[in-house]
């Protein structure tokens, strides 16, 4: 396999020296996301077919992890037309490249595929691999990208609600795809892994439980064994009860298994238990509204 | 007010001017400070710091020792103006944590348990618990990239034990 990719890795543009936003008083200030994305399409992008566009802001996302290209031809210009039903394209690391002087690098394949009005995005370590996927809805991701396109400065406020939706769409494709294959590739390579709720220090995991309602902490036990290990503990449930009951019977009581006083506490209050039901599908109605809404204004801006 | 600045480097070696009086938000930095082994042309190093996640600690610091000052300034402030000003510190530490993706966060929580900021410690901590706030096992699992590793009977039993926290 050809190591061209190690130059084009090096030609990627990188946060630090791409300087378009003023510098504020720290110095070096960091390019936002919206503004990462805006230069990656202004400067790679060959065309604006709804696909290269996908195509690009994986790309930047990619690269914003610490990905870098790496493709046996890696002049490769980022331009996929129309016709084109399916591309794939191989990203890796350049501690992998550096380490390993010629045999296989171990590489991410992601493959971007047409399905009706969307785009699916795989991504996998190869063959017999965990795919992940994120689906983009192609009209609705190319109006945002539009509308970045065309913001300017000047329009501070019209800026501001444009890139909030962007770094939507990037922290969907962040958080749910590109950390879960950038863990992936570093697990199967033994390096280190990305910071992650698992790989924190006992101390803040333990903080992150205790600001959650017993409720959620509960739902969490059913995660995994170390999540079920980790919210096991009594005086964490102890903490819970006292906290959510406030009952000074309580405080005194001798109690073996604060989990389970904590659960029997719970459903006698009905009060509480409506409360917290209806926090939970007000919650899942609010997502499904919002995507309505949007879904909707993208329809009303396209029939204009 | 001490105006005085002091010089912050990165792990990767980027360099950022800060007020003294920001900068001790850090219980770290405020020892060293107390210590006087800060030379007055010398960057801190901060080996465990990227640039990256050093500049959104910087961020957070510069806002809040505005604040702090504004407390000093008004001490006689109604309760009202209090509140309010209690809001615009909590819309922008909303805004501020609505920015980041969750990788960035861990980094952010990371730095700020070295640098011992317990006030961004908890903020971050609570932003990641919002996150975990009312979603499914499966949906936890997806956000967070983590593996479900139950058989399938250790799953139905797990979930028979909390099923009270299941609606």
């Amino acid at each position: 396999m050809s190591i061209d990719a190690l130059d084009s890795g090096a030609e990627e543009p990188s946060r630090e020296n791409m300087v378009t936003e003023p510098m504020d008083r720290s110095g070096r200030e960091r390019l936002s996301e919206p503004l990462f994305l805006k230069n990656i399409l202004l400067e790679k992008c060959g065309d604006t077919s709804e696909l290269t566009i996908v195509i690009m802001t994986v790309h930047a996302v990619m690269l914003d992890s610490g990905f870098v290209l790496f493709n046996p031809d890696s002049h490769m210009s980022f331009s996929f037309s129309e016709q084109i039903h399916s591309i794939s394209l191989n990203y890796t690391l350049p501690a992998l490249i550096s380490a390993k002087e010629s045999d296989r690098v171990e590489c991410i394949s992601l493959k971007f595929q047409r399905l009706g009005h969307m785009i699916v995005v795989y991504g996998s370590l190869g063959v017999g691999s965990l795919v992940r996927k994120v689906c983009f809805d192609k009209r609705r991701y190319v109006h945002i990208v539009d509308l970045l396109m065309e913001t300017l400065e000047s329009e501070k406020e019209d800026t501001l609600s444009i890139h909030d939706k962007v770094l939507m769409c990037w922290r969907m494709i962040k958080d749910g795809f590109v950390t879960s294959l950038l863990s992936d590739l570093r697990y199967k390579a033994g390096l280190e892994l990305p910071p992650c709720l698992m790989c924190l220090p006992p101390e803040l995991t333990r903080k992150i439980l205790e600001s959650l309602h017993g409720v959620d902490t509960a739902r969490l036990a059913c995660v995994s064994s170390e999540l079920r290990e980790l919210v096991s503990d009594n005086e964490l449930w102890k903490k819970k009860c006292l906290k959510e009951f406030q009952n000074v019977e309580l405080e005194t009581s001798n109690v073996d298994d604060w989990k389970e006083m904590f659960a029997s506490c719970w459903k006698e209050d009905p009060l509480l238990r409506f409360k917290m039901f209806r926090r939970f599908i007000k919650f899942r109605e609010l997502v499904s509204l919002r995507r309505k809404l949007s879904s909707k204004r993208v329809a009303n801006h396209l029939s204009e | 007010m001490s105006s005085n600045m002091i010089m912050l480097k990165s792990s990767d070696g980027a360099s950022f001017e800060i007020e003294e009086a920001a900068a001790r938000k850090s219980k770290i930095i405020a020892n060293m400070i107390e210590v006087e082994c800060v030379d007055e042309d010398k960057a801190i190093p901060l080996q465990n710091v990227t640039g990256n996640i050093l500049a959104l600690v910087i961020e957070y610091c510069n806002k809040h020792i505005v604040d702090d000052d504004d407390d000093v300034a008004t001490e006689e402030a109604s309760e009202e103006e209090e509140e309010a000003k209690k809001k615009k510190v909590d819309d922008w530490e909303a805004e501020f944590m609505n920015s980041m993706s969750l990788e960035t966060m861990f980094e952010l929580l990371l730095a700020a348990n070295y640098l011992n900021i317990k006030s961004l410690i908890d903020l971050v901590c609570q932003t990641i618990a919002n996150n975990i706030k009312d979603k499914t096992p499966e949906e936890v699992r997806k956000i967070f990239s983590i593996e479900n590793d139950f058989t399938p009977e250790e799953e139905e039993e797990i979930r028979k034990e909390n099923a009270w926290a299941f609606g």
